[in-house]
């Protein structure tokens, strides 16, 4: 990973076409501005965790595995009548 | 999967799900043999399907996050929320892998605007619950 520091008003050109500048620092916040070819998809790293993790649940299950999973949840919630946190 | 006739609820998400953008339309199939567990079937693709659970079925003290712009797309105001949580449903996404332990997304739960059906995926910068919380406690997940 390459580290910079950059203050309130300076950049950072990635390759040609990508541009990422410190807008604003306010607190522990920093606004960013990117300029990027529209063709370049930016997200926050939440999103694409997020997408990677549904693509992850999407594959098929058995039956079998939804209705054990599905006891063993009930099993849980019953016998946990206060934080299921262990 | 299990072959399900039960009718289901329509819940339509207008931005689809990360990863999956182009996916609107789900029906959502409920049955008492996987409850609380429930899937959610693309209409478009009946192959993909999301096994979900009620949040406050893994986390019965889980404390929503979720921005202006997500209850905007879902047609909710905060202060309707705040008077009244069960204004949404709250699902959680669950992924049971082929190996290891089954896990839930507390991250980015589905809420869903019970009285029409739209829905979106809220994904939360906050640091307090796992995108992979562990459903059965006992058994740890290597990755824990």
């Amino acid at each position: 990973m390459l580290v910079i520091r950059r203050r309130s008003g300076e950049s950072v050109f990635i390759g040609e076409g990508i541009e990422i500048e410190i807008l604003d620092i306010e607190g522990s916040q920093v606004k960013l501005g990117i300029r990027a070819p529209r063709s370049i998809p930016i997200l926050r790293s939440e999103v694409v965790l997020t997408g990677r993790a549904n693509r992850a649940a999407s594959r098929q299950v058995s039956a079998e595995q939804l209705t054990s999973l599905a006891s063993a949840l009930r099993k849980e919630f019953s016998s946990n009548s206060s934080d299921p946190h262990r | 999967m299990p072959d399900l006739a039960s009718t289901g609820r329509i819940v339509t998400f207008p931005h689809g799900l990360p990863g999956f953008e182009d996916q609107r339309d789900f029906i959502r199939r409920d049955d008492p043999a996987f409850a609380p567990l429930v899937v959610l079937e693309s209409r478009t693709n009946s192959a993909l399907q999301f096994v979900a659970a009620p949040i406050t079925s893994i986390d019965r003290n889980y404390e929503l996050t979720v921005s202006a712009r997500d209850l905007e797309i879902i047609g909710v105001s905060y202060a309707d929320l705040q008077q009244d949580s069960s204004l949404v449903d709250c699902l959680a996404i669950v992924c049971i892998p082929e190996q290891g332990s089954p896990t839930a997304n507390l991250v980015s739960p589905l809420v869903i605007n019970r009285a029409t059906g739209i829905g979106v995926q809220a994904v939360s910068d906050q640091t307090r619950y796992r995108i992979d919380q562990p459903l059965r406690p006992q058994e740890q997940s290597i990755c824990s």
